[in-house]
């Protein structure tokens, strides 16, 4: 650390502190060596832009922000290996641009040889939950021999234009490799084609481009050519090679130096060639106007505007600089509009062996990491480079190495000076975005009858039920709650997302079943552990990898939870009076009653392997959070201990009562306007023979569309997974009311659109597929706009 | 530090494009060959303090530049071309300069070439898809197709009856890397020998200081050493690409690599040293004279000096695309070669000269 680099930014983070936003210009003519202010136009709420985007760099920024909600399908170029299908994935807390909750962490793997060698796999070693390769779907192994294994939670990149506008000199003015101060904080850069890096956990990319192109192509496997010349010449950060040739020979030519490149501009680093995959998509599967603009989105996105100051917070900026954390945290570097008060020196540090990953990167070792931005910091947790930490206070303990004497001089404070430190941390902008879920705590409740209303009006009593079991629904899992720990998701809302909390997912959480089959005895033998292949694990756990003998996967899409009450409602006789085990009528249409412990009849999930919604609740907090139940009489499913550090059971038996309330008071989708003649075709060419449109309910019709039976609807060969009664290639006829609005399609979710969902049935669906097939264009419309009218 | 203006002086020789072969072997400063000793790295003495890079010829119509090596500054080879892809079936591409003029080759028709080297009267040149070319002084080009559909990246001749070739699909990381022996008669695939790390799908580039001390370096830092029997791994203490090698001695060998950042390591005889350049981007070429002065040249176009150790200086050419080799005669001329490699086919070619 520079110490007089530090003198002036210590006044800034007072500044900062005492007046959070008003920093009146200093014109250049008052003062010929002004003291250097927050840059203006910066700041905006979260997913603002900057103030000062111009008219065309806004509907650049605006195209930009679509195309990071973009979800990839299969026939986009999705995979063939992937952990996600979006950009906004893994970059939507509070809003696109942002990071994710632990359920969108992954993980990296390395090795570290003998003779010092660092191998770093394929793909950046980024780990894939899943593949779709050949048309199998897998969970792909950890290739190689890897004795390396890292986990990472997805970085917000708020800002990020405005450091990347950021002088090299700026950034290692603060550098001190050699501690040459003694103050036992070092501090060195990371470099990244020659430039100085300042993206990534470890620094370990200097160029925008650069950092959106290759998560595009490991996580989603999105290939993608790199921005031409005249592109990079039209960013909001101009990036071109012209603009690096004037920086680098507009005042000197001839040989280079390496004090001369620090004159480069950063943004023009060489590009990456061409990226290619083997998925059969033509490459590249993201255009360059795509490119172009998610590049721009991201340049132009705002700072969090920092909170107005409170005493507490005044106090905890105060404490900040007492306790050291200003040493790293460096509260502003200057850049050519001002002061850009990030709060990072963009150097690294090593952080000591707790939190050691191993990950090398360019120059950084396994100990060291980036110090992370804190501008927004509240409203982006989980906390640290793999999410261990669940508060401010936590990541702040978390603290080892160079950062080791600011935690303990932090530890050492008074509790109330603590939460003053935090405070001020919460003042850095985002406080009022800062959410544990998708939905604001006021959020007012969808009205009566809509997607994530109830179905009927609630007196004041449900609706504080309703309210807190979506508060359960939606918040995150802490690890302090009890996750994991093996999980999936972290919340309910994890996977049941779209278009709206309790809604369906998309296929990058899919869940994961496995098992072995054994074709000389037609039969399968489930893990040990179950026939669900976790995603997750704690932070300081190796993925669980399946074993050596397992030769089936099935991944099972995330259905929505709309209507499940009404389903519930449905007596076990009604459902019973369908089935037709033996095809005795001939018509090619068996249909089994899945039955379920107790000779119950069971109605949810995929197999239809699930009775009630009480157990449905049971069965997805144990399985796919980890969250422990407690013994309810008559109630079977849901996990009742688990190995984490909680005291079972996790969840009281008032928590179960509000979520199950919630999901059984939820509305069924809304029906739109119905096409006659294509509900007259959905009979005739067979889908209403399983797809039944109503059973009777508790209250009357219940207009599903499915029978809530099993059949065989796999092509041949396929191999499932068994699950309670239900073969390996029988699944429960799937509801279709909301079909429209909670796409993938089939069990795995590989169907995009209902045409292609149709022609995936196989077996007891065939007929009815062909004759769909058959149809003339008009009637395949028809039956198509009836679909989507459900 | 050696300063120089970037000038852009193009040497074209049209009237020579196109033409038949014209290999006349220069007799003046013959390389020695492996067998003379083991000062057979180069054949060149102290370079001009400055290097002043300029275009030889119009390249860009001919695709990149992969390769450049000579007998002599009058007898210059250099190769490249387009690669083969689904809607091209790619162009190898093979030039001679004679001091005076570059004239094209007349070759086989076939995909891009990769790397050459040549002993005595024999030029040999590896591309893709297994092709090995041979060029005798007087007779017509010939060409083998090895028992590989994987790329050839590089090769080097003891003697013309003892050529190495090494390759790999870097691509398909279920590949693996491939070394082939050529004992005058016949290319004999021979075994890669079991790796300490996963992932290394290609080798790069093979050089040696005698026929019984031979080199390989390829992916993730993999540095392979045929000691006249077996080929054995060699400890690198780096996982970066390794994609080019050359020394002077037994006991002085350079390797250059690195993708994101320049790598750098030296062989003194015992082990190998590696070094990250920090300002330096990802580097493909090298060469080093018989003083010991080491080319090296890589990504942005720029041509490294390492006098001794890792401490270099950077010299600005014509080109800011990638540079992918460097060879120089005896106190010169100098020649780098690369191309719009960064880039989707079709390439456009840079071939450089420094006087």
């Amino acid at each position: 650390m520079n110490p007089l680099r530090r003198t002036a930014l210590q006044n800034v983070t007072l500044r900062l502190a005492a007046s959070a936003l008003a920093f009146a210009a200093c014109g250049p003519d008052d003062d010929p060596d002004p003291e250097p202010t927050v840059a203006e136009g910066i700041y905006g709420r979260f997913g603002d832009p900057v103030q000062f985007a111009t008219t065309e760099q806004l509907e650049t920024f605006q195209r930009g922000h679509d195309a990071v909600a973009r979800v990839f399908t299969p026939e986009d170029g999705l995979g063939p290996l992937f952990n996600l299908a979006s950009c906004g994935g893994c970059h939507e807390r509070p809003v696109f641009g942002g990071g994710a909750a632990r359920y969108r962490d992954f993980y990296l793997s390395a090795s570290k040889l003998p003779d010092g060698s660092y191998i770093a796999p394929p793909m950046a070693g980024i780990e894939h939950a899943y593949g779709i390769g050949d048309g199998v779907a897998t969970r792909p192994d950890v290739t190689g021999n890897w004795n390396i294994q890292a986990r990472r939670n997805p970085i917000p990149f708020f800002g990020v234009g405005l450091l990347a506008e950021l002088s090299e000199e700026s950034i290692l003015a603060n550098a001190d490799p050699d501690d040459l101060d003694g103050d036992g904080i070092s501090g060195r850069p990371n470099y990244d084609n020659g430039f100085v890096g300042r993206f990534g956990r470890k620094a370990q990319t200097v160029s925008i481009e650069g950092f959106i192109r290759g998560p595009l192509n490991n996580h989603l496997g999105i290939t993608s050519d790199p921005l031409t010349e005249e592109q990079r010449a039209a960013l909001p950060v101009d990036s071109s090679t012209a603009a690096r040739d004037a920086a680098v020979f507009g005042t000197r030519s001839g040989a280079l130096t390496a004090e001369f490149e620090t004159r480069r501009q950063a943004q023009a680093a060489p590009p990456s060639e061409p990226l290619t995959d083997t998925d059969g998509v033509p490459d590249p599967e993201l255009s360059s106007q795509d490119l172009f603009d998610i590049v721009s989105f991201s340049m132009l996105l705002a700072a969090p505007t920092p909170s107005p100051a409170t005493p507490e917070s005044e106090h905890g900026a105060q404490l900040f600089e007492e306790v050291g954390c200003a040493s790293c945290h460096v509260p502003a570097l200057e850049g050519p509009r001002g002061l850009i008060p990030a709060y990072t020196d963009l150097l690294l540090h090593d952080m000591g062996e707790e939190l050691a990953d191993g990950i090398e990167m360019g120059d950084a070792t396994g100990s060291e990491f980036r110090t992370q931005p804190l501008w927004g910091v509240v409203a982006v947790g989980p906390y640290l480079h793999d999410g261990r930490a669940d508060t401010l206070d936590g990541a702040i303990r978390w603290h080892g190495g160079e950062g080791e004497r600011s935690r303990d001089a932090y530890v050492a404070l008074s509790e109330l000076d603590q939460l003053d430190v935090v405070a001020f941390l919460e003042s850095l902008g985002g406080l009022e975005d800062h959410s544990d879920g998708l939905i604001h705590p006021n959020a007012p409740i969808a009205p009566v009858g809509t997607l994530g209303g109830p179905i009927a009006a609630l007196d004041a009593s449900a609706e504080s039920m309703f309210l807190e079991g979506r508060r359960l629904f939606d918040r995150d899992t802490h690890i302090a709650d009890g996750l994991g720990p093996v999980f999936n998701g972290d919340s309910c809302r994890a996977c049941h997302f779209e278009v709206t909390p309790a809604g369906a997912g998309p296929i990058d959480v899919n869940v994961m079943r496995h098992a072995t089959y054994n074709a000389a005895t037609d039969s399968y033998l489930a893990p040990p552990a179950g026939t669900i292949l976790h995603k997750l694990t704690l932070f300081d756990a190796l993925r669980v990898e399946p074993a050596a003998s397992i030769n089936v996967f099935e991944p099972r899409q995330t259905p929505h939870t709309f209507g499940l009450g009404l389903i519930d409602g449905i007596a076990e006789d009604t459902i019973r009076a369908n089935a037709d085990p033996d095809d005795a009528d001939g018509d090619g249409i068996s249909g089994r009653v899945a039955i379920t412990p107790g000779d119950r009849v069971g109605r949810f999930g995929w197999k239809a392997q699930v009775p009630t919604v009480r157990e449905f609740v049971r069965d997805a907090m144990g399985a796919e959070q980890g969250l422990t139940s407690p013994d309810e009489p008559g109630q079977t499913f849901g996990a009742r201990n688990d190995f984490d550090d909680v005291d079972d059971p996790e969840l009281s038996v008032e928590d179960l009562d509000a979520v199950e309330f919630y999901l059984a008071s939820l509305a069924p989708p809304p029906p739109g306007a119905g096409d006659a003649h294509g509900e007259e075709l959905f009979e005739t060419v067979g889908c209403a023979s399983c797809h039944i449109p109503a059973l009777d309910g508790a209250d009357g019709p219940v207009p599903l569309y499915s029978d809530l039976l099993l059949h065989d609807v796999a092509a041949d060969g396929v191999l499932g997974i068994p699950d309670g009664t239900a073969t390996a290639r029988e699944f429960r006829t799937a509801p279709l009311w909301g079909l429209s609005v909670t796409a993938p399609y089939m069990h795995d979710g590989y169907a995009t659109t209902i045409e292609a969902a149709i022609a995936a049935h196989h077996a007891e669906g065939e007929a009815s597929a062909a004759a769909f097939a058959a149809l003339a264009d008009s009637d395949r419309s028809a039956l198509l706009a009836f679909l989507h009218s459900l | 530090m050696t300063r120089h203006t970037a000038r852009s002086v193009p040497v074209v020789v049209a009237s020579a494009l196109a033409l038949g072969v014209a290999l006349a072997g220069c007799a003046d400063d013959p390389d020695p060959g492996p067998d003379a000793g083991t000062d057979v790295g180069g054949d060149a003495a102290s370079l001009p303090s400055e290097l002043v890079w300029e275009e030889a010829f119009d390249a860009a119509p001919f695709g990149a530049f992969m390769s450049v090596w000579g007998r002599t500054g009058s007898d210059v080879f250099t190769v490249g071309g387009q690669p083969k892809t689904s809607a091209d079936p790619g162009d190898g591409v093979v030039f001679h300069f004679d001091g005076d003029t570059w004239a094209q080759v007349d070759v086989p028709t076939g995909p891009m070439l990769n790397w050459v080297h040549g002993v005595g009267e024999t030029v040999f040149v590896a591309g893709e898809a297994g092709r090995v070319l041979t060029l005798v002084d007087g007779a017509a080009p010939t060409e083998t197709t090895l028992a590989t559909t994987a790329p050839l990246w590089g090769i080097w001749a003891a003697a013309e009856d003892d050529v190495w070739t090494v390759g790999g699909d870097a691509r398909n990381r279920d590949g693996a890397p491939v070394i082939f022996h050529f004992d005058g008669s016949a290319w004999d695939e021979v075994a890669v020998p079991a790796l300490d790390r996963d992932g290394v799908a290609a080798l790069f580039k093979v050089w040696g200081a005698a026929h019984d001390d031979v080199w390989a370096v390829g992916m993730l830092g993999v540095i392979l050493h045929y000691d006249g029997t077996d080929w054995t791994q060699v400890a690198s203490g780096t996982g970066d690409d390794l994609v080019s090698l050359w020394g002077r001695a037994s006991d002085d060998i350079v390797a250059a690599g690195g993708r994101s950042n320049g790598t750098v390591g030296r062989w003194d005889g015992t082990a190998w040293t590696f070094e990250r350049l920090a300002r330096v981007s990802g580097l493909n070429g090298s060469w080093m004279g018989s003083d010991g002065t080491v080319l090296s040249v890589g990504v942005g176009g720029r041509v490294l000096r390492i006098a001794s150790g890792f401490e270099f200086d950077a010299t600005s050419t014509p080109t800011t695309n990638p540079l992918h080799a460097v060879w120089s005669a005896e106190g010169g001329p100098s020649f780098a070669v690369g191309g719009t490699l960064l880039s989707n086919p079709p390439y456009a070619g840079d071939v450089l000269i420094a006087r």
